[in-house]
C-alpha cells in the first residue's frame, strides 16, 4: 500500500515538474518576458530591479531554477493591477471559491445520489421519469444560462434572495467564512445551486445507470434470497458497488466544477478566484493568470492523487496483500 | 407424514415484447423432511425458474400465474412480501451456480454472513462472530477465524461456493435448494463438494433440491429424481428407479448421453434437434418433435400418470407401451 | 423496400420514439432558419445602419419606426432581436459546428494512428491525450482564448483544443480493439498498405463509437462556445453568437428588460436540450447492451 502511494506521488510529481517547464517556456512564448511580467509603467530604477530579481538577463536554465525556487517560497510575483503579490491576492479569494465550490459539490452529491439510486431502483414510476427528465434538463443547460434564470426569477421577479456579492462572514483562523451566517447562506445559496446542478444531474444519470445495472446481479439477488430487506440491499451492498465509478467521475468532474465557478461568480459578482482570474484575462494581468494556472493545476493533481487512493480503499480488489 | 413441501400445478411465464415466455408450466412435485430431490434438466427447462418461484423472487416481466407452493404448511403465493422475507433465509435458503457473482467483491466474509444473519436475529458481535466460525467450519473452510476478514477474491473457487453454502445454513433452514452449485468450480473440487454437501445434509437433516443438468452428479446424492423439460416435469420418481427404469425417451435419452454409460471408441449418442423455444410451444407433447417413439397420438398433451413410486407424461412411455 | 438497410432499419427505429423525433424535428426548424437567416429576418442586424437607436431596448410586439413590428422586442443598440438571434444562432451554429468536426477528424486520426503505430509514441500521444482530459475543456478554452486573443480564430483554436482529446481517446480504444482482430491480420498479409487498411478497413468499424462521442460533444461544443462568448472571450461584439447576445443583455436583465437576455437564451436551451435528446436516442440505438 504504502509503495502505491509512494508511486502515485512521484507520478504527481513528474507531472508537476512537466507542468511547470511548460508554463515557464510558455511566458517566453508569449512575448518577451520583461514585458509580460512588468508593468509597462514602471520605471527605469523598477525595471533594472525587477529584471535583476528575476534575473532575467541570465541563462534560460538558471531563470527556471529561479523560477522554481520563487514558486516553492510561494513568490509568485506582483499584480499588475492591483500592485499586490499575486500570492496576497489569491489567498484573498481563495476561501470564497472553495466554500461555493465544496457547497455545491457536495450537495449535489448528497441530493443527486439518492435520487439516482431510488430513479435505478424504480425506473419506470412516474417519479423517476420525472427527476430523470429533469437530469437530462440539467444536464443540457448552459451554466450561465441557469444563473440568468435563477437571477430573474428569484431576486428580480421574486425578491427572495440577492443577486450576488457575498454574504456577512465569520473570520476562522484568520480566514473569512460565510458559510456561518444565515445573510451568507442567503447569498450562497443560488450560486452553489447554479454551479452544482450540472453535478447534480450527472450523479443522478450516474447512480441511476449503475443501479439499474446491479438490480438484476447475482449479489443482489443472493442478498435478497438470505431474507435481507430492500433497504440493506440498496444500502448495504448497492450503495458500496456503485461508489466506485461515483467516486471516479465525482473526482474528475470536480475539476469541472472549479472551472465553472468562473462563469458563476461571474454571474453573481462573487469575490472569489474565478471573478479574478476572468478580470485578469481582460486586464491582461498574466502574472495573475500564470499563477492560477499553476495553482489549477496542482489542484487537479492532487484531485487525481485523491481518487486513485479513495479506488483503491473502496474497491480491495486492487490493493495487493503481503499476507 | 406430511410433506415438508408441496408444489402443485406451479407456473411462472415472463411477458415480453415478443409474446408470454412460459418458463415453467405446470410444476407439481413434494418433498418430505431430510429428503434430496435431484431436478434435471437442459438449460431453458424452467428449473432454476422453477427454484427462484419457490422464493418468490422473480421479477416483472415474470410471474408466476398459477399454482400452490406449501412449504412447513404455509402457501407461499401470494404471501406478504414481508412474510415471506422472513421465511427466506431462515426456513427456506439458496445456493446459487457462480459464487464469484453472488458473493459481494468489496465487502468481507464477515460482513456479507453479518448481514445475512441480522436479516433474521439481532446479535451481539462476538455472537456474529462465532456462528459464522461455526458454519465455516461445518462447510470445511480451515482456520475459519482469521478467514473472516477476508474478501472473496482473496478464496479459491471452491472456497467461495462453501462460504456461500455456509451462508445459507446461517439460520438452520429446513430446505436449500442449490442451483447448479458445482457447475462453476473445476471438476475435481466439484466431486468434493457434492460429497461434502451430501454427507452435511444427511447429518443435519436438512431437505435439498439439488438443481442441475447433469444426471451423473444428481444420481450420486439425490433421494428422488425429477427430470424437467420445456417448462413441465416429464418424469419423476426413486433415483434407482429413475436410472434403471426410466419411462420417459428423454429421460432415456438423457442417460444414453452420459459418457459412462457409452462403449469406447463408439459415437457419443445424442438427442437430435433442439428444445422448443418457449414463446413457440408446439401443440401436444412438447418433446414430439425429437422422439423416435411419436406419433399421431402426441399431437394431444399427455396427462402426469403414477406407476409404482414415480410419475411421467408421455403416451408412449418405455416398458409401458403396449 | 425500407427497413431493408441498416440505416433504414435505424432510421425506422428512431422515428418510434415520439420525443426524439420531435426533438429532431425542432432542431432542424432551428437550424434551416439559421441557414436562411438573411433571408428571413426582418433586419440584418450587422448592417450598422439599419439600426436606428431611438428604437433601442423595446419591449416584444413593438412597431418600429422601419415599419415593422419587434416581435421580440430590441437590444441595447436599437438591433431587432429576432433578426440579431437568427443571426446568432447561424453563428453558434457554424463555430461550434467546425470547431467540432475539425476535432473529430482531428481527434481520430490521432487516436487510430497511435494505435497503429504502438510503441513509445502510442504511449507518449496518448499520456498527452489523457492528461487533458482530466483538465476541464472550459479552462483550457479560456487560457487559449486568452492567449490567442478574441476572434473566431482563437475561438475555434480553443474550442477544437479543448474537443479532439475525446475522439482521440475513443478512436484509440476502439483502433486497439479492431486491431487484433483477425481480419486486420488477413488484410495486411495481402498484403494490403497500412494505409489502406486503417482507412479503409479500421476506422469504419470504429466509427460507432465515434458517433456517440459526437453526439455528446456537439452539444458540449455549442454551450462552450456560447459560455465563452458570454464571458466575453469569444466573438467580436460586431458579430454576436447567442452567447454574446445573452451576455449583452444581462445587466438589463436587472432593471426588467428580460427580453433582450432570456429570448436568445431560450433559443440556446431548445438547441441544445434537443441536441441531447435526439444524441441519447441515437446512443441508446447504438449501444449494443441494449438488446431490442
Amino acid at each position: 500500500m504504502l509503495g502505491f502511494f509512494i508511486q502515485r506521488l512521484g507520478q504527481a510529481a513528474v507531472v508537476m515538474f512537466c507542468t511547470s517547464v511548460l508554463v515557464f517556456l510558455g511566458v517566453y512564448a508569449i512575448g518577451n518576458p520583461i514585458d509580460v511580467l512588468i508593468s509597462p509603467d514602471a520605471t527605469q530604477e523598477v525595471r533594472a530591479e525587477l529584471i535583476a530579481r528575476y534575473g532575467f538577463d541570465q541563462p534560460l536554465y538558471q531563470q527556471y531554477f529561479g523560477f522554481v525556487n520563487r514558486l516553492l517560497n510561494h513568490d509568485f510575483g506582483t499584480s499588475l493591477v492591483f500592485n499586490t503579490p499575486v500570492t496576497d491576492l489569491i489567498l484573498n479569494r481563495l476561501p470564497a471559491t472553495l466554500e461555493l465550490t465544496l457547497v455545491a459539490v457536495l450537495g449535489a452529491a448528497l441530493l443527486g445520489i439518492p435520487l439516482g439510486m431510488y430513479a435505478g431502483y424504480r425506473p419506470d414510476s412516474r417519479s423517476a421519469r420525472l427527476i430523470m427528465a429533469a437530469s437530462t434538463i440539467g444536464f443540457s443547460v448552459p451554466t450561465f444560462w441557469v444563473g440568468l434564470v435563477l437571477i430573474f426569477t428569484f431576486s428580480v421577479t421574486l425578491g427572495w434572495l440577492p443577486a450576488g456579492s457575498r454574504g456577512d462572514t465569520v473570520t476562522i483562523f484568520g480566514t473569512q467564512w460565510s458559510v456561518f451566517t444565515l445573510d451568507g447562506w442567503r447569498h450562497l445559496l443560488l450560486p452553489a445551486v447554479n454551479l452544482g446542478l450540472f453535478k447534480l444531474s450527472l450523479m443522478i444519470r450516474l447512480a441511476r445507470a449503475g443501479t439499474r445495472e446491479l438490480m438484476p446481479s447475482d449479489t443482489v439477488k443472493f442478498a435478497r434470497a438470505t431474507g435481507q430487506s430492500e433497504w440493506t440491499v440498496l444500502r448495504h451492498h448497492v450503495l458500496r458497488l456503485i461508489s466506485l465509478p461515483l467516486v471516479a467521475v465525482f473526482g474528475l468532474e470536480l475539476g469541472s466544477t472549479l472551472a465553472f465557478a468562473v462563469v458563476t461568480e461571474t454571474i453573481y459578482s462573487w469575490p472569489g478566484l474565478g471573478k479574478l482570474i476572468i478580470d485578469s484575462i481582460f486586464s491582461l494581468d498574466r502574472p495573475v493568470m500564470l499563477a492560477y494556472l499553476i495553482l489549477v493545476t496542482f489542484f487537479f493533481i492532487m484531485i487525481n492523487l485523491l481518487v486513485d487512493i479513495a479506488y483503491v480503499g473502496l474497491d480491495p480488489r486492487l490493493r495487493r496483500k503481503s499476507r | 407424514m406430511t410433506p415438508l413441501l408441496q408444489v402443485t400445478d406451479l407456473a411462472t411465464h415472463f411477458f415480453t415484447r415478443a409474446g408470454a415466455l412460459k418458463a415453467v408450466d405446470g410444476v407439481s412435485f413434494q418433498l418430505a423432511p431430510g429428503e434430496v430431490l435431484g431436478l434435471v434438466g437442459e438449460s431453458g427447462s424452467g428449473k432454476t425458474v422453477t427454484g427462484f418461484s419457490l422464493l418468490g423472487l422473480i421479477e416483472p416481466p415474470g410471474k408466476i400465474v398459477r399454482g400452490s407452493v406449501r412449504f412447513e404448511g404455509h402457501e407461499l403465493i401470494g404471501m406478504r412480501e414481508r412474510d415471506l422475507r422472513s421465511i427466506r433465509g431462515r426456513r427456506l435458503a439458496m445456493v446459487f451456480q457462480d459464487p464469484t457473482m453472488t458473493l459481494n467483491p468489496v465487502l468481507t466474509i464477515l460482513r456479507q454472513m453479518s448481514l445475512a444473519l441480522q436479516a433474521h436475529k439481532q446479535l451481539s458481535n462476538d455472537a456474529i462472530r462465532a456462528r459464522c466460525i461455526e458454519v465455516l467450519t461445518l462447510v470445511g473452510i480451515p482456520d475459519a477465524g482469521s478467514r473472516l476478514d477476508a474478501y472473496p477474491h482473496e478464496f479459491s473457487g471452491g472456497m467461495r461456493q462453501r462460504v456461500a453454502i455456509a451462508i445459507a445454513l446461517l439460520h438452520n433452514p429446513s430446505l436449500i435448494i442449490a442451483d447448479e452449485p458445482t457447475t462453476a468450480l473445476d471438476v475435481s473440487v466439484q466431486a468434493q463438494i457434492l460429497t461434502e454437501m451430501r454427507d452435511l445434509v444427511r447429518r443435519i437433516g436438512t431437505s435439498l433440491i439439488w438443481i442441475s443438468h447433469d444426471l451423473a452428479t444428481v444420481s450420486s446424492l439425490a433421494d428422488r429424481i425429477a427430470v424437467m423439460y420445456a417448462g413441465r416435469i416429464v418424469e419423476e420418481g426413486p433415483t434407482a428407479q429413475v436410472l434403471k427404469q426410466p419411462r420417459h425417451p428423454y429421460t432415456q435419452g438423457l442417460l444414453d448421453s452420459l459418457p459412462s454409460r457409452t462403449v469406447p471408441g463408439q459415437a457419443l449418442p445424442h438427442i437430435p434437434g433442439m428444445m422448443p423455444s418457449l414463446l413457440d410451444l408446439p401443440q401436444g407433447c412438447s418433446y414430439a418433435p425429437r422422439c423416435g417413439r411419436a406419433d399421431d397420438r402426441c399431437s394431444s398433451d399427455p396427462a402426469l400418470t403414477r406407476v409404482d413410486a414415480g410419475a411421467f407424461r408421455c403416451h408412449h412411455p418405455i416398458g409401458l407401451d403396449e | 423496400m425500407n427497413g431493408a438497410t441498416p440505416f433504414g432499419r435505424f432510421c425506422r427505429e428512431f422515428c418510434e420514439n415520439r420525443v426524439s423525433l420531435a426533438a429532431f424535428a425542432t432542431v432542424l426548424v432551428l437550424v434551416s432558419v439559421a441557414v436562411f437567416a438573411p433571408w428571413v429576418a426582418p433586419q440584418n442586424p450587422y448592417d450598422l445602419a439599419s439600426l436606428i437607436l431611438a428604437d433601442a431596448r423595446r419591449p416584444p410586439g413593438f412597431l418600429g419606426a422601419g415599419g415593422y413590428t419587434h416581435w421580440l422586442g430590441t437590444d441595447a443598440q436599437g438591433r431587432d432581436l429576432l433578426s440579431a438571434i437568427l443571426f446568432g444562432l447561424a453563428i453558434s451554429l457554424r463555430v461550434s459546428l467546425t470547431a467540432g468536426a475539425i476535432a473529430f477528424v482531428l481527434g481520430a486520426t490521432l487516436g487510430v494512428v497511435a494505435a497503429f503505430l504502438g510503441g513509445k509514441i502510442e504511449t507518449l500521444i496518448m499520456r498527452v491525450v489523457d492528461l487533458q482530459l482530466s483538465f476541464p475543456a472550459l479552462l483550457l478554452a479560456l487560457l487559449l482564448a486568452a492567449i490567442v486573443g478574441q476572434g473566431k480564430t482563437g475561438l475555434t483554436v480553443a474550442l477544437v483544443a479543448a474537443q479532439y482529446a475525446y475522439f482521440a481517446r475513443t478512436a484509440h480504444g476502439a483502433a486497439i480493439a479492431e486491431r487484433s482482430k483477425e481480419y486486420v491480420e488477413a488484410a495486411l498479409s495481402v498484403p494490403l498498405s497500412v494505409g489502406t487498411v486503417v482507412f479503409r478497413h479500421i476506422l469504419p468499424n470504429c466509427l460507432s463509437p465515434l458517433i456517440v462521442v459526437a453526439t455528446i460533444q456537439i452539444a458540449h461544443a455549442i454551450s462552450l462556445e456560447a459560455t465563452l462568448s458570454f464571458l466575453g472571450l469569444g466573438l467580436p461584439p460586431t458579430e454576436p453568437s447567442l452567447g454574446t447576445l445573452i451576455s449583452n443583455g444581462f445587466p438589463y436583465m436587472l432593471s426588467g428588460r428580460y427580453w433582450i437576455s432570456i429570448f436568445p437564451g431560450i433559443v440556446l436551451l431548445v438547441l441544445i436540450v434537443g441536441i441531447n435528446l435526439v444524441g441519447d436516442q441515437v446512443r441508446d440505438q447504438l449501444n449494443p447492451r441494449f438488446t431490442r
